[in-house]
């Protein structure tokens, strides 16, 4: 029976992109206190930078570099002419949240404009599979497989260990307390956006292998279950984030397992998640890694 | 609660503005024969169905061209004017926009559009019926547009509807396969995979054959594996897939990694009838492919259509659905020439009466001929580029033409045409 580890590495699979995209995001609220509902075009940025790149004919490991490095550069860019001065001028939540609706909408459309509507893929082998003992793994997981590893190893390191990351991480706890520590802010917003975006970036990039084919409304469509990953592993804690990725990514997969009454219909995958995100949020509103909030 | 306050009233103030928007002026008629019927586009300019949108608008403008040098050679003084075109992404909420900008802001009495059921089922219920405007749709198949609720004659279509297909493909199957045969049955989810894998097991049963595994996939979704694993698994005869292009993209290198599915064993639908979207996705998925799709009656007047086509669109790519919404404009406009008036109330009471099978014989050829007939409030048997349509008191075409298509060595090639259905 090879079901049920087949099901397995597709739902980590499938869990690794959630997660990073997720970490991203996380860390964008948790600092900033936006909801970048434009994130999933940035994903779709990504994916779109490294194929420009594989167009040329260069390799997939320079592809992931440079859809990295500019998906981290769009972040950085829009935090100066966009997020920055529409901060200084003391925009709500509300209204921020209405911006980054329209920094998505005007994002996708200008990818739309310059790449234009039909779906594309990377010159990377849809087709054969390599057999890791009961599991079929196609070329594009492997390659997500392992770069999303790299990936979580160098954000864990980032946020546990550099000194940068624990300042995100203080300032995400409390801003105040951070700030009279000595935390510069200014230094903190940018290098948020930097990992926010360089992970968008890697995110849509595999996000677009393992699909196969991606158009231009990949990453919004996949803005949804970020979120959930994001609320599931507690909003605003990046270590919660990438939990909660791999979460749903195994709960949407194993729901169609058969041993489960026959398997649920595949169509009600996203379902399940979200049912599973309702339950969870019941029983542990705080979120997976959340500390109960005290009751003032 | 200051921030939820906050957000009603930004809602409250934005569902106002859109109120407001949408309370402007009523489609016009007028009652004497000098009149201008405005004639707006829904069509699929991105999304799913991207690969055909822009084709069938070329082609529809291309109608409205010829119905116009026509009017004005035959002297009747009416015009035919394109209200616009405007995108509905493939999907249901963007379509609804789209008519709601064509019909409330540029007034168009006829709405051509959208190709997608799903899109052409929301701007039928929201925007077409409930402003009394003609919705012609050149590709929908879902049986739900025969029996839509109050469409009061609002709604026709050019392309035969599932119930046509799913037993034509049936049809075509058994022929193959035999009809006991064991299918496994996958579709998209959404109005047309779903209403044709329930027709298509519904007709394949009752012929004594047997459906494995039916799934029904969402095409938005991040990861397809789960999907094709159920799909390929439990050793079927064969295999009937109804999906667009760029779903089946993902959905294709799936079921080949599951190594147990076949595309030689596969029978999928028109939207699959298209050699550069099957040679994108690949050999792996798509050698061997067959399917049917509805077609245009082979011979003379289909190949000068297409000449035609490429003649007036250098550049365009022919993607063979080109005739539906050629079609559309021009069964629109006899009927409203024969009615009189661009008032939909009344040209949707011609509406089977310009389309056959009784009355005068006219081809898409024979235009002048055809309006001055109409002019002259004689019956019409129009055999458009998508053949003759013969509506039925439910706005569907009574009878189709199919083809049997193969996918094999990049080429996708006709293996056999066959009519389905009787025109009545």
């Amino acid at each position: 029976m090879s079901e049920l580890p087949q099901l397995i590495v597709d739902g980590l699979v499938s869990g690794a992109v959630l997660a990073i995209a997720a970490v991203g995001v996380s860390l964008v609220y948790g600092i900033l206190h936006l909801v970048n509902f434009a994130h999933g075009d940035y994903l779709t940025f990504g994916a779109y930078a490294g194929l420009g790149v594989t167009a040329l004919g260069l390799s997939m490991v320079v592809a992931t570099v440079v859809a990295v490095a500019a998906t981290a550069a769009l972040a950085v860019g829009l935090q100066l002419v966009l997020w920055g001065p529409v901060r200084r001028r003391r925009a709500g939540l509300l209204s921020s949240f209405i911006t980054a609706i329209g920094l998505a909408l005007v994002l996708r459309h200008a990818i739309f404009l310059v790449v234009g509507a039909g779906s594309r893929a990377y010159p990377v082998d849809q087709f054969s599979v390599e057999r890791l003992g009961p599991v079929r793994v196609s070329i594009s997981q492997l390659i997500a497989i392992s770069l999303s590893i790299v990936a979580i190893a160098v954000i864990g390191v980032l946020l546990a260990r550099t000194s940068i990351g624990r300042s995100m991480r203080a300032f995400a706890d409390n801003p105040e307390l951070a700030a009279v520590a000595g935390v510069d802010v200014g230094r903190i917003v940018l290098a948020t956006w930097l990992v926010a975006g360089a992970l968008a970036g890697l995110a849509g990039e595999l996000q677009g292998l393992i699909q196969g084919a991606f158009d231009p409304n990949m990453g919004w469509n996949l803005l949804l279950p970020i979120f959930a990953a994001v609320v599931l592993g507690t909003i605003g804690n990046a270590y919660g984030a990438l939990l909660g990725g791999f979460v749903l990514g195994l709960v949407m997969e194993l729901s169609t397992w058969s041993v489960l009454g026959g398997g649920i219909p595949a169509s009600y995958k996203y379902v399940v998640a979200f049912l599973a995100l309702i339950l969870m949020l019941l029983v542990r509103p705080q979120g997976l890694l959340g500390r109960r909030a005290r009751a003032l | 609660m200051a921030r939820g306050n906050q957000l009603i009233r930004v809602l409250a103030a934005v569902f106002a503005l859109t109120m407001t928007a949408c309370g402007g002026a009523s489609s016009s008629s007028s009652g004497n024969a000098n009149f201008t019927l405005k004639v707006g586009m829904v069509l699929p300019f991105t999304g799913d169905l991207a690969t055909y949108g822009p084709s069938l608008d070329k082609s529809a403008r291309m109608a409205v061209k010829m119905v116009n040098d026509a009017l004005k050679k035959d002297g009747i003084n009416v015009t035919v004017q394109v209200a616009g075109s405007e995108d509905d992404q493939t999907t249901p909420a963007a379509g609804v926009e789209a008519a709601t900008k064509l019909v409330k802001t540029d007034g168009a009495q006829v709405v051509v559009g959208s190709m997608s059921s799903g899109v052409t089922l929301a701007v039928a219920q929201s925007v077409a019926i409930p402003n009394n405007v003609l919705l012609v749709t050149p590709t929908s198949s879902d049986p739900a547009l025969t029996t839509l609720k109050g469409k009061n004659q609002l709604v026709w279509r050019i392309y035969p509807s599932d119930l046509l297909q799913g037993a034509a493909l049936a049809q075509a199957m058994g022929d193959t396969f035999g009809k006991s045969a064991t299918i496994n049955v996958g579709a998209r989810n959404d109005a047309f995979g779903t209403a044709l894998a329930q027709e298509f097991e519904r007709v394949w049963k009752a012929a004594g054959g047997k459906i494995g595994q039916e799934v029904i996939y969402n095409t938005n979704q991040a990861s397809f594996d789960a999907d094709a694993q159920k799909l390929a698994s439990g050793n079927p005869t064969a295999w009937m897939i109804a999906d667009f292009p760029p779903t089946f993209a993902k959905m294709g290198p799936a079921l080949v990694r599951t190594g147990q599915w076949a595309p030689a064993k596969t029978f999928m639908t028109e939207a699959m009838d298209n050699n550069d979207s099957l040679n994108q996705i690949g050999a792996p998925a798509t050698d061997g492919l067959r399917g049917t799709a509805g077609s245009a009656p082979a011979g003379p007047s289909a190949d000068a259509f297409e000449s035609a086509f490429k003649a007036a669109n250098p550049g365009a790519k022919f993607t063979s659905f080109e005739g539906t919404s050629f079609d559309a404009v021009v069964l629109a406009s006899l009927a409203a020439v024969k009615a009189g008036s661009a008032d939909p109330s009344k040209i949707k009471l011609q509406m089977r009466a310009v389309s056959g099978p009784s009355g005068d014989k006219f081809g898409w050829q024979q235009l002048p001929d055809a309006f001055k007939a109409a002019q002259q409030g004689k019956s019409i048997s129009y055999q458009g580029a998508w053949g003759q349509i013969a509506f039925d008191q439910n706005g569907d075409p009574t009878a189709a033409t199919y083809v049997l298509w193969q996918h094999q060595a990049g080429q996708t090639t006709n293996l056999k045409t066959f009519p389905f259905g009787q025109p009545r």
